[in-house]
């Protein structure tokens, strides 16, 4: 069975409840980390593939075998794995504070030198979770042109990056079969766009199928002209919103590569959305049940439609 | 012996006035490289670069380095910034895409491997961690070459003591006032010199007065500083600092006497930063001797 290769930031969440008051927990997290929870919620055999500190082990090792999931893929190039700093406000939603630290993680960014070794024929797809350069997907596109697998992009946090929506429209063009981005980053990134109407006709323009995503609305899948939205799923209490967004996109991803229709897209991701937020942080035990209820969910759902 | 640059390139432009300089190569990669070959010595330069620094042309660089270099294409757009005339600097593209671009253009120690096989010789400027020195360290064990470590910036006790733990893979160091007195908690040569002998390493050190320094062995031995003064505006210290201690370990490894090395370390560093700025060469002046060399023995440390 091919496997799915996941790449991006890995890094331990330092979680700050609302006002400062109490720094509540570290706890695992990291773009990459949720992503590949996603892989594996739909058994798709995932390989992180990241760079990351030498203490990734002691924090990340149990629940990494836990889940069965391979370390073959990680770097361990720095001795400490980034920290980021997360602030919850009174609703529920958080706020990631800038340090100083934040750049040195940026440094974990992926680049081709760590993704090289893990690409081959036995791929499906390469999900990045990252703010990355077009370079990284001419370059990966090489081997994508090789080998035949897809590659998936949600970008992440621009640093102010002033070419973002050029290399947005160069990628998604040419580099990437899926493209994930929030109506937050589309207001941000691209001119113009002032509210979901404007975001779903941008993401209209682009070459490949987007997964826009409107945080507690739900979100789009837009592709061969087609934008179908999904509400945010409830079936779960919800506890913690984090890592949603990533969650979601990587099971689209996933769905997609596994060939389903747009309604299944985007029924698998609010499902895998609704999960997550079930849990505080990362999805610390993924059993099987899991999979088989959302599966019952989403055939559920398919048999309505 | 051939030498290996790993740092940074970058573009930047100079003001002076109402005059701006067209786009010149930055970065301590390329002043180190630059006053390698100035030595008469052989190097290749191992960094991230951008699309854009290649486009825009690399003739300092010249053939066959360029092809023997290690450049590794990371971004699209580089790093740009413009020197100030009070020295401060700008980013042409915004300090935080250009902080984080500069970290898009850093090779891990992990990854040099490849590149670090056929030299005798390594500059670098970069923070190592314990994880980065001990990779750095097996590198040396099995390439046998030589490490000159241009010690960074420290901000903090963490990075103070990051940099104690890391000296011991470095063969030879480099330093300046600045950085030294914020590192060592000092404001006193003396103690500079104190903490560098006991380090036992050959070292570079550019006083508060813009003199070079090379220090060798232990206390109070092999002592010397060259008058050629470092007159070059602030935001140029480090880059001259950078030709210096590339320069000097170019030189020893070649096996000039530490004299013979500090002179041409000097005299290669000034070239490098004269011949950067022109045009406005002129406008910068140098405040020199005609003596090559003042041996001082140092012996009220």
């Amino acid at each position: 069975m091919k496997r799915y290769l996941v790449t991006g930031l890995v890094n331990i969440d330092n979680i700050y409840t609302p006002n400062k008051q109490r720094k509540a927990s570290l706890r695992l997290g990291g773009g990459a980390l949720f992503a590949l929870s996603a892989f594996r919620l739909w058994s798709a055999n995932p390989l992180l593939v990241s760079y990351v500190g030498t203490d990734f082990d002691e924090f990340f090792g149990d629940w990494m075998k836990r889940n069965g999931c391979s370390t073959e893929g990680v770097l361990r190039v720095v001795d400490k794995t980034p920290r980021s700093h997360l602030e919850y406000q009174e609703n529920g939603t958080y706020v990631p504070r800038i340090r100083k630290s934040w750049f040195s993680g940026a440094r974990m960014t992926p680049n081709i030198q760590l993704l090289e070794p893990h690409l081959s024929g036995q791929l499906a797809g390469v999900h990045v979770v990252s703010h990355s350069d077009a370079v990284l997907f001419e370059q990966l596109d090489a081997y994508r042109r090789k080998y035949g697998f897809r590659v998936g992009f949600e970008i992440g946090n621009s640093f102010d990056d002033p070419h973002v929506s050029e290399m947005i429209s160069e990628v998604t063009d040419h580099y990437v079969d899926f493209f994930s981005l929030s109506l937050t980053e589309a207001k941000e990134y691209i001119s113009g766009i002032r509210d979901e109407r404007d975001g779903i006709e941008w993401c209209s323009s682009l070459r490949c199928p987007v997964y826009f995503r409107l945080g507690e609305d739900g979100a789009y899948v837009i592709k061969d002209g087609e934008a179908i939205r999904f509400p945010m799923i409830g079936d779960f209490n919800t506890v913690d919103p984090t890592g949603c967004g990533n969650v979601s996109t990587a099971a689209a991803f996933w769905a997609f590569c596994e060939n389903k229709t747009i309604e299944e897209i985007g029924t698998i991701a609010g499902i895998s959305a609704a999960l997550n937020a079930s849990y505080s942080g990362v999805i610390p035990n993924i059993e099987p049940w899991m999979s088989t209820q959302m599966q019952d969910y989403v055939n559920a759902e398919m048999c309505v439609i | 012996m051939k030498g290996a640059v790993y740092g940074t390139i970058f573009i930047e432009s100079i003001k002076s006035g109402a005059k701006q300089t067209a786009d010149l190569p930055g970065g301590d990669a390329y002043f180190a490289y630059q006053a390698i070959v100035e030595c008469g010595g052989q190097a290749k330069v191992i960094s991230g670069v951008s699309r854009e620094l290649l486009e825009t042309g690399l003739e300092w660089l010249e053939e066959p380095a360029r092809s023997n270099s290690d450049l590794l294409l990371r971004t699209d757009l580089g790093i740009r910034n413009v020197i100030e005339e009070d020295g401060t600097v700008s980013s042409s593209y915004g300090n935080t895409f250009t902080k984080y671009n500069t970290f898009l253009h850093r090779l891990f120690i992990e990854q040099l491997e490849p590149y670090v096989q056929d030299i005798d010789y390594l500059y670098l400027s970069d923070m190592l961690d314990h994880t980065a020195a001990e990779k750095l360290s097996y590198l040396k064990e099995r390439n046998k070459f030589r490490v000159m470590w241009q010690i960074p910036q420290v901000n903090n006790d963490s990075e103070r003591q990051l940099v104690f733990d890391s000296i011991p893979v470095a063969d030879a160091i480099a330093l300046s006032a600045e950085d030294a007195f914020m590192f060592l908690k000092t404001d006193t040569e003396s103690k500079v010199f104190d903490y560098i002998s006991s380090t036992g390493k050959k070292a570079y050190y550019l006083d508060k007065e813009g003199r070079s320094w090379i220090l060798s062995g232990i206390r109070k031995n092999c002592i010397q500083r060259n008058d050629m003064l470092c007159s070059h505006k602030e935001s140029e210290r480090r880059n001259y600092e950078a030709a210096c201690a590339a320069a000097l370990i170019c030189s020893c490894m070649n096996g000039k006497s530490d004299d013979d090395a500090l002179t041409a370390s000097v005299s290669a560093a000034d070239k490098v930063l004269r011949n950067r700025r022109f045009p406005l060469r002129t406008e910068f002046s140098m405040e020199s001797t005609t003596a090559p060399v003042n041996k001082q023995q140092v012996s009220n440390w």
